[in-house]
């Protein structure tokens, strides 16, 4: 009776332990037809996410998304960084040329006494370019627009300048010829100059990468003179001013402030092009990762750049220079755990 | 009823049970892997589902890095294959891998064979089946390349019978594996490295010499990893970045300036 009692207890047991292997087996079904269920669920909320949709869109092995704010933030930056402190040395031998006839009155009338000739070299400007904060908005063409003022200071320079008295032929009875020529030095005027371009966004071969297209334009620079080499165009002009020399029809500051008109009136200049330089952005795709200690060495081809109001999109397919036979036999034959 | 007619029911019973324990004990393995697995997955699923409700799916402010699992996955079995003794005793030699980004969570799994480091493999061996989570994604302070950690969360060691013929060998070796601390198998994969780099700077290069000269500048970049969300075949890494804002530079002395006309384009 006994050992049947005891039989009977085992084989229970043995039925329990079953039953429950067989429930939690059942458990675990359940849970998993749960999950199915709840991702069915998201993946309709994934497919309307405009973020998700486009980044999938793009394709790629690796995806790049950037918001517009931040290429726009990067661009102001290296605008503003790279306009803000740059030298200029131009070597310019820009000419200013001017001249008047002059007339003087005389016991005979008014007689045409001659004709003074200004001619300004400027030989070489040097100056610093300082950049105001630029504004930047999106454009078509995967471009940029960037505008920013720039200030061209502390700018100084060397000039020739040549002034030339030919008087009349009635006149030079009295009036004699002279010629001035003077090597002094210049300032240049500081001015505030509207700098308009933009940036277009490619996909470079690790990164993306936005080149300037600033269209070559000139700028009118006015330049001045220091006050001592002003006096010293005084003194020349003042030595000229005899009975000789029809001195008693040019009045230096007259004159001088003609010239200076002129030479503030300015001349123009071509920004180098050489100013502006493609910007590569701080996300790169690599070309090789390390797995623990292991470097695997990968192979990049990028994808076409897409704008959209959401984000630049830059995508790259990424292979890995050796092909193992186990690698590739490794994803195929390893079965998901689901 | 004698103590024979006793004892041979039981013994019955011991023998059928000494035969289904093994076959038990595979289930048990292999479905304990597979439930820890489920779980991580349902755990991830809800994470993002919380996160769709609250309108923060994907947090993308500045930057977003997209890498699909069959990249991660062949750029792992590249490395394939490879050894590694763990705890040193246990040899394991990973010979497949398969990744998976779905549900909430970044699946690494890896199957090779486990043996004894100090026998031959011939002595005997088990299957091994690792399984970790791609948990924590950050971009490596000094080169900024983005580095993902791998933490085990299963193990599914089974034994190898050669012909047939049960191995006390294989038998200590799965039983002992069991045992094992998950985190010992991190060696076989924690570091996973994403092609992508975030660098700390932007280089403007030197301009000249010539007519312009331009010094080299660096525009500092800060970037950290503010979220990471794996579904659809796909790593999801939003990444802050901000660049360091420029000082104004100042005007020119208004005495001397004035608003230039335009030249060009002439």
């Amino acid at each position: 009776m006994k050992s049947r009692i005891a039989a009977a207890t085992l084989a229970a047991a043995v039925l329990a332990a079953a039953c429950r292997a067989r429930s939690g087996a059942e458990y675990f079904e359940g849970q998993r037809a749960e999950h199915e269920r709840r991702r069915a669920e998201f993946a309709k909320i994934v497919a309307g996410d405009p973020v998700v949709t486009e980044a999938l869109a793009q394709g790629g092995d690796i995806i790049l998304g950037i918001r517009p704010a931040l290429v726009e933030d990067v661009v102001q930056e290296v605008a503003a960084r790279y306009l803000d402190r740059v030298a200029l040395d131009l070597p310019l031998e820009k000419q200013v040329h001017d001249a008047h006839a002059l007339t003087v009155g005389t016991f005979l009338g008014k007689v045409n006494a001659g004709t003074w000739t200004l001619d300004v070299t400027i030989h070489r400007v040097r100056g610093l370019l300082r950049a105001r904060p630029p504004r930047v908005s999106a454009a078509p063409d995967n471009t940029l627009t960037v505008s920013l003022p720039v200030v061209l200071e502390e700018g100084h320079g060397s000039a020739t300048v040549h002034f030339n008295w030919d008087s009349r032929s009635i006149a030079s009875v009295v009036c004699k010829d002279f010629d001035v020529t003077k090597r002094l030095d210049g300032e240049v005027i500081a001015r505030e100059y509207p700098v308009t371009g933009a940036f277009q966004l490619f996909a470079g071969p690790e990164r993306l990468r936005a080149e300037p297209q600033f269209p070559p334009r000139e700028f009118r620079i006015g330049v001045d003179m220091t006050d001592k080499s002003w006096a010293e165009v005084r003194t020349a002009i003042q030595e000229q001013d005899d009975v000789t020399k029809c001195g008693l029809g040019l009045d230096p500051d007259k004159l001088l402030a003609k010239i200076r008109d002129r030479l503030h009136e300015g001349f123009d200049v071509k920004l180098p092009r050489s100013l502006f330089r493609p910007v590569d952005f701080p996300a790169a795709v690599r070309q090789d990762v390390m797995i623990e200690d292991r470097r695997v060495d990968l192979a990049v081809q990028t994808r076409a750049l897409r704008i959209t109001p959401v984000a630049v999109w830059y995508g790259a397919d990424v292979h890995t220079r050796i092909q193992p036979e186990a690698a590739a036999a490794a994803s195929a034959a390893s079965p998901s755990v689901k | 009823m004698s103590r024979l007619a006793l004892s041979r029911p039981i013994a019955r019973l011991a023998v059928a049970l000494l035969v289904l324990l093994p076959a038990c004990h595979r289930a048990q393995t292999a479905t304990s892997a597979e439930q820890a697995v489920l779980d991580r997955r349902r755990q991830g699923l809800e994470g993002l589902m919380a996160a769709a409700r609250r309108g923060a799916l994907l947090p993308f402010d500045k930057l977003l890095v997209v890498a699909d699992e069959g990249l991660v996955r062949q750029v792992i079995a590249a490395t394939l294959p490879f050894e590694r003794v763990i705890v040193d005793r246990y040899r394991i030699r990973v010979s497949r891998a398969d990744v998976h980004f779905e549900d909430g969570f970044g699946l690494v799994r890896l199957d090779g064979d486990a043996s004894f480091a100090d026998r031959a493999e011939a002595e005997g061996h088990a299957e091994v089946t690792v399984f970790g989570g791609l948990d924590v994604v950050a971009l490596d302070p000094d080169s900024g390349v983005l580095r993902g950690s791998v933490k085990i969360i299963a193990l599914d060691a089974r034994r190898v019978n050669v012909y047939g013929v049960k191995s006390s060998i294989v038998e200590d070796l799965v039983e002992q594996l069991g045992r094992v601390q998950l985190d010992s198998f991190s060696a076989l994969a924690s570091r996973i490295e994403i092609p992508v780099r975030l660098e700390r700077t932007v280089t403007l290069p030197a301009v000249g010499p010539g007519e312009v000269r331009i010094d080299a500048a660096t525009i500092p970049v800060r970037a950290a990893v503010a979220d990471v969300k794996a579904f659809s075949g796909k790593l999801w890494v939003s990444v802050d970045v901000s660049t360091d804002r420029t000082t104004p530079a100042p005007g020119p002395p208004s005495a001397k300036s004035s608003p230039a006309p335009e030249g060009g384009p002439r």
